[in-house]
């Protein structure tokens, strides 16, 4: 295929080959077009008689076949282009063969440069999008020529750089244009986002003379030999579901003999963002049936911006890994998934952002003992303050059946203690009780303040970190507990003038427990209850800035010492007492231990203010 | 018995001492820098002398009961005074509590405590979250015909959670309320508090207070 036609306009023309061998019975592609339908009439004779009805029929029909030929033109020449507005489009693939055949293509539309698509067996597809900027002259009469020669020579590549700013500033100012500039600085790029129009007035543009749409550009290559025989369908829908973009993707083949074991998808450019998707494992020695749907969504206008999938596939055999790249260059953040030894069917639903919610279902046949995956790697950066923040995730033996949902809670009462009230809540349950997991996040990577570190083995099949209605927390596990425990978190500005500098706590076989606080005259004191096992150690450092409370003292940091006492009750008898200077090593339950965990010991912690102040003196004075 | 000498030895102070006695009460006089020879002096030891009789004498009749009831008169108008001052004297006290804490976003709670006399009416509680340039991001209100003496006012309309902006950042809050109190004064006052830098802090505003004698 080869568009010969000049255009002024470049990024229409769509130009390359593409090779189809052999060509299948039946083709039908679904894309998405500027003609509207409803204007669309089908030629009929009016109500006119004789020559002047014939001559109403053929005007109609003149007009039915231009319109026709603008829909084809559209679609030729314009295939894939952005609208610049988020609509509802489709696109859609239905072919049927009677036997395997070679697709191999080399498309570009448009003569704007891209990135250059590598060839691989799958797809890559390379596109750039510019914000195209059109003046309304009936609205700008002092906008001469010679000023419009200079805006359009600095915007023949759509982009405004630095040593171009300044003047396109005068021009716009000498033509009263000065409510432009807000544009320039964000055509840097030469792209103009949902995100940067946020703060622009497009109407007041509009009236003032300026308007702006958003062109696309792209070259593809493909290379995918020995599609199946029979039916190959493949859609992709694009729609606004409460503002939220929402990608739809469903694939179908049947009886599929991959030519090669490794397939890639890599598209990038498109919305400034690039997907990178990796398939390794095929068989090519068994033909299968495959079937992919997949919903992404993603929501932005949070801090950590909301990535959904909702996945069911059957790829007809299990693979070795799959690896994903996700990287959205206008939020600056980065995801991106490792996964060992996926089933060969599943339902996965996923959301990572500012929350963690995660379904995984594997039907029996595919699971091999109680796991689906073997191993999991999910890591999430984000670009802030001129550095990347890793989150990252492991889970090793993922259940087959697992729900997991970590989310702040939502009750508040500014009347009751505010100690847990909008804490991250966890709700996980499953059919194994050996999934390990090994959590890190730097603060910025999850916009929250302080570092974190979580390890934990073999948790157990089912685990809940909830609010209490009493305003406490309450852990519950099932089976053993888990079996142990490491967490860590450093640099939290906790209130003002105190700053935890570290916070450990190493635990084993850790059940279940109930905290809450009472501040009798103010004072806060700890009761946890519930305990039936279960060893802890935990230690902390924090530092005063004394200077918040009493000026006098400026910047005075003091190394903090808290003597913590821990009295243990079971029932109504103490059963033991430890005290500990930043930090407590005690045994959960002393009595439980010796009656196999039967009882439930309760634990009143105070943090003992005098010696507490006497000690941190000492340590000021003596380091 | 009734034949038999009493001789009280507060008695003896007053009689004419005599051989041990005086020697003691010269040594006692003289420990006090006073010399009895000197009749001025003297008439000084013996007014001292007296003053501590009569003490003496008051103390004996003072009684744990006495002691009891005269404690609990004086607490009843301590608790008097008090008490009208706290619910009778028209008095207009309010003050704001606002807790910020970052808990996947922005999380903010105001109380609105009336500690006056008086009912105060046509409140307003408005609680704007500004960026660092004073540009509101978010807001949280509430408009009520009366709060009572001695109550509060929270709710769901005095708390909101603000997401999409980073905890890296500082933030303002800003806190006004407007009340008409007792004596149908309208009152309108406002605060200021950067938020952000730590990851939870508690204000406490305090209005000016009203109290009427008269």
């Amino acid at each position: 295929m080869e568009d010969v036609s000049n255009y002024d306009d470049p990024f229409l023309g769509l130009n390359g080959m593409m090779r189809l061998d052999p060509l299948p019975a039946n083709l039908e592609i679904v894309l998405p077009s500027d003609v509207d339908s409803s204007g669309i009439e089908l030629p009929d004779f009016g109500e006119g008689e004789g020559v002047e009805a014939l001559s109403f029929f053929l005007g109609d029909v003149v007009d039915l076949g231009s319109l026709v030929n603008d829909l084809v033109y559209g679609l030729v020449v314009d295939i894939g282009d952005s609208s610049g507005e988020q609509a509802d489009v489709a696109y859609g693939l239905d072919m049927v063969t009677g036997e395997s055949f070679d697709l191999t293509a080399d498309m570009r539309k448009g003569s704007v440069p891209t990135g250059t698509p590598e060839w691989q067996h799958g797809l890559d597809i390379q596109a750039t999008e510019r914000t195209v900027l059109d003046f309304n002259l009936s609205r700008l009469p002092e906008f001469t020529q010679s000023s419009r020669t200079t805006v359009s020579d600095i915007l023949s590549d759509y982009i405004i750089d630095e040593s171009e700013a300044e003047i396109i500033r005068q021009e716009f100012t000498q033509v009263n244009l000065s409510l432009a500039n807000t544009l320039i600085q964000f055509l840097d790029d030469g792209l103009l986002t949902e995100r940067e129009l946020r703060g622009i007035d497009v109407e007041l543009l509009e009236d003032g003379g300026i308007t702006f749409e958003t062109r696309r550009s792209w070259h593809v290559r493909t290379w995918l030999p020995q599609l199946p025989s029979g039916r190959i369908e493949i859609d992709y829908i694009f729609t606004l579901v409460d503002e939220v973009p929402t990608y739809d993707f469903e694939m179908n083949l049947d009886d599929w003999l991959p030519a090669q074991e490794r397939f890639y998808l890599t598209m990038d450019g498109i919305q400034k963002s690039s997907v990178d998707l990796q398939i390794f494992g095929l068989d090519t020695s068994t033909s299968r049936d495959v079937s992919v749907t997949a919903l992404f969504s993603r929501q932005e206008n949070l801090t950590v911006p909301r990535l959904s999938v909702d996945m069911s596939f059957d790829i007809g055999q299990r693979l070795d890994y799959i690896y994903a790249v996700f990287n959205d260059k206008e939020n600056k953040v980065r995801a991106e998934t490792f996964l060992v030894g996926v089933p060969q069917q599943t339902q996965f639903s996923a959301t990572i952002g500012d929350v963690l919610l995660l379904d995984v279902d594997v039907p029996q046949e595919f699971r091999v003992g109680d796991t689906s995956v073997q191993s999991m790697m999910i890591q999430q950066h984000r670009f802030v303050d001129g550095f990347w923040w890793p989150a990252t995730t492991f889970f090793r033996d993922v259940p087959s059946e697992m729900r997991l949902a970590a989310e702040p809670d939502q009750r508040l009462d500014i009347r009751a203690e505010t100690s847990f009230q909008g804490m991250m809540t966890l709700d996980y349950a499953s059919n194994s009780d050996k999934m390990d997991m090994y959590i890190e996040a730097s603060g910025r990577a999850i916009d929250a303040k302080g570092d974190t570190l979580m390890m934990a083995t073999n948790l157990p099949r089912t685990f809940k970190l909830e609010t209490t209605d009493d305003w406490g927390v309450r852990i519950v596990s099932s089976g053993d507990g888990v079996e142990e425990l490491y967490m860590r978190q450093t640099n939290v500005p906790g209130a003002p003038g105190v700053f935890l500098d570290r916070l450990e706590i190493i635990g084993e076989d850790l059940k279940g427990a109930t905290i809450t606080i009472h501040r009798p005259l103010g004072y806060p004191v700890i009761i946890i209850d519930d305990i039936t096992t279960g060893r802890l150690v935990s230690s902390a450092e924090v530092h005063l800035q004394p200077g918040e409370y009493v000026p006098i003292m400026g910047g005075l940091e003091v190394d903090g010492r808290g003597v913590l006492l821990d009295a243990q009750f079971t029932g109504f008898i103490p059963t033991s007492t430890s005290i500990g200077v930043n930090g407590v090593v005690t045994d959960l339950s002393v009595v439980s231990t010796l009656t196999g965990g039967s009882v439930e010991t309760r634990h009143i912690l105070v943090v003992e203010p005098i010696t507490s102040g006497v000690a941190s003196v000492l340590a000021m004075i003596f380091g | 018995m009734e034949d038999e000498l009493v001789v009280h030895e507060d008695d003896i102070i007053s009689s004419k001492p005599l051989g041990l006695l005086e020697s003691s009460q010269r040594q006692e006089a003289f420990a006090m820098g006073l010399d009895l020879d000197d009749p001025e002096q003297a008439e000084a030891y013996m007014q001292a002398q007296q003053a501590a009789l009569f003490i003496k004498d008051t103390i004996r009749n003072i009684n744990p009961a006495r002691v009891a009831i005269a404690g609990l008169i004086m607490l009843l108008l301590v608790g008097l005074i008090a008490s009208g001052w706290y619910w009778v004297l028209p008095r207009d006290d309010v003050e704001v509590e606002t807790i910020y804490m970052q808990r996947g976003g922005h999380l903010v709670m105001s109380e609105l405590y009336n500690d006056g006399s008086r009912a105060i009416t046509d409140v307003t509680v408005q609680v704007e979250f500004q960026d660092e340039f004073g540009n509101l991001i978010q807001e949280m209100r509430i408009d009520v015909d009366k709060v009572a003496a001695h109550s509060s006012l929270a709710g769901d309309d005095l708390e909101m959670i603000v997401l999409g902006y980073t905890v890296w950042d500082e933030y303002i809050l800003e806190v006004s309320v407007t009340w008409t109190s007792f004596d149908n004064r309208v009152h309108t006052e406002s605060w200021s508090h950067v938020v952000g830098e730590w990851a939870s802090e508690r204000f406490v505003d305090d209005c000016e207070t009203t109290t009427k004698l008269f």
